[in-house]
């Protein structure tokens, strides 16, 4: 009566053992090759490299945790002096659906995402996105903020300081 | 509703196994939310409850999926049969706790039904551009069926082959569970830990299960060809323990023949309940109880100890020079057999 059972019990546990291991392997070299998933909501709010040709200071290592996370300070030829990051990795950031936010204080727990930070925008691994600083914030000194929206959670933050001869 | 069925009773050793259960998922949990206070401080409450029992669900489902082959190996853990079922349900409400908390967090907001969102949002996805959130979705659905006919009204009703075949749909929301974390979450996780900690426990589980359906193979295929007309030798009568039983193949069905108060019986070995394994249990108060789940027939008859009504095929035996010897067609279950006397052969 229960011979049959056993018999596709068998078969399960054998293609289990033969494709599950495989499956766990390949998900692990589909991530080191892919390095990090992509954004589909790519080049949202970023500006044109054209626009800003100035490089104000380009500063490695601002960022806790991401040390290979290059940050540049940029600004624009024209009357208006505006004011653009650009961030450019060596390696992934593994963290999905990174937005980046100009905060006036550090980001603490409670904080979470306040009302008064700005939203510069998307951050995606070899995009090297270029962030314009809002006229509101352009010449005050702060925080850059990096958020995981679809984790909900903080993941670095790195301090913004704007020469005063801007 | 109008099917009766009688539930098999609980003993406080049981209940004590069924405490234990709940104790270890709670400590889980609360262990799980000091790590991420200690070690992840600025994650969000929805995304480590997402996390906590996701992950809570992850393992008790790799528990349960070991039981089976590990009481095959080795019978000190037939107790956790007894709480089989409720750990397979208490999975179930931790995966759902994580599929409701996933689809209020990621899925709601948008003019796209949550459910339509949790199975056309992957493409292209932050996280993955896997559909594992498909997988996610189809294993929970299999669990939902699995929890819902759980209880033993469904499985006397269904009957145990039946039963039994819808049950082992969980091997198929196992694999879709692998494929939801290793094509999802661990796709965006940078530690190869987490990698290995899968890849061993999938293959130990994996390994257990082949090993155990091996043996059970073997057992099915080693048979008794010394027959007498209707009659097949089987084992020495000193070779039975007192109050156990020795199992044997005839014919492709497996009978246990135990030993019991100077006579010997012999019964099918299939416990009508769950398809539990009598012949591995033992005669308690002259009953035969199943290993699984204390399941009681009455040797002499194979009728199952009232008030339950269950009863297994018996077969008519005999002693011939101090080795019993079993007529290889089963009586109609319930059917009174007169045992083989153990001093009269003598």
């Amino acid at each position: 009566m229960i011979r049959p059972l056993r018999r596709r019990h068998l078969l399960f546990a054998v293609l289990m053992l033969l494709s599950l291991p495989l499956l766990v392997v390949f998900s692990f070299f589909k991530h080191r090759s892919n390095g990090v998933v992509e954004n589909q909501i790519e080049n949202l709010l970023n500006a044109e490299i054209e626009d800003f040709p100035l490089v104000v200071w380009n500063k490695p290592h601002l960022w806790t945790n991401l040390p290979e996370l290059e940050t540049q300070l940029l600004a624009s030829v024209d009357i208006e002096a505006r004011l653009a990051i650009r961030l450019s990795s060596v390696g992934s950031v593994h963290h999905p659906d990174i937005l980046i936010y100009w905060s006036p204080r550090a980001y603490t727990t409670r904080s979470g995402i306040s009302e008064n930070m700005h939203l510069l925008g998307v951050y995606q691994n070899d995009l090297n996105p270029i962030l314009e600083l809002p006229d509101e914030i352009k010449d005050k000194d702060g925080f850059l903020i990096m958020y995981s929206l679809a984790m909900d959670e903080f993941v670095s933050e790195a301090p913004l300081n704007i020469p005063r001869n801007m | 509703m109008s099917f009766s069925y009688k539930a098999i009773d609980w003993t406080p050793f049981k209940r004590a196994i069924n405490n234990y259960l709940w104790v270890g998922i709670s400590s889980y949990l609360a262990l799980f939310t000091l790590a991420s206070i200690l070690f992840t401080p600025t994650i969000s409450l929805n995304i480590m409850l997402i996390r906590a029992f996701g992950s809570a669900a992850f393992l008790l489902l790799h528990i349960i999926l070991a039981i089976g082959p590990l009481c095959r190996i080795d019978s000190r853990f037939l107790p956790l049969l007894y709480i089989r079922r409720h750990m397979g349900v208490s999975c179930f409400i931790l995966a759902l706790m994580h599929g409701l908390l996933v689809i209020f967090t990621h899925h709601t907001g948008s003019d796209v039904h949550p459910l339509v969102s949790v199975f056309s949002s992957d493409s292209g996805s932050t996280i993955s551009t896997f559909p594992f959130q498909a997988f996610g979705a189809i294993a929970l659905g299999i669990m939902l069926v699995m929890a819902a006919t759980s209880h033993d009204f469904w499985l006397k009703n269904l009957s145990a082959p039946i039963w039994k075949s819808l049950h082992m749909l969980v091997y198929i929301a196992y694999i879709c569970i692998i494929i939801h974390v290793t094509m999802g979450i661990l796709q965006t996780e940078n530690s190869i830990v987490y990698f290995l900690l899968i890849f061993a426990g999938v293959t130990t589980l994996c390994t257990l299960h082949v090993y155990a359906a091996i043996k059970e193979f073997r057992t099915d295929f080693t048979a008794k060809t010394n027959s007498d007309g209707d009659l097949v030798e089987t084992f020495p009568v000193e070779d039975i323990p007192e109050d156990r039983a020795r199992i044997i193949n005839l014919h492709g069905e497996r009978v246990a023949i135990f030993k019991h108060d100077g006579k010997i019986y012999a019964v099918s070995n299939v416990c009508q309940h769950q398809n539990g394994p009598l012949g591995e249990g033992k005669i308690i108060n002259g009953c035969i109880t199943c290993p699984w789940h204390g399941m009681q027939y009455h040797p002499e008859n194979g009728c199952a100890k009232e008030p339950s009504t269950e009863k297994i095929p018996t077969f008519n035996t005999v002693i011939k020079d101090g080795v019993v010897w079993v007529d290889h067609k089963p009586n109609l279950p319930g059917s009174p057999v007169k045992p083989a006397v153990i001093h009269e052969a003598h």
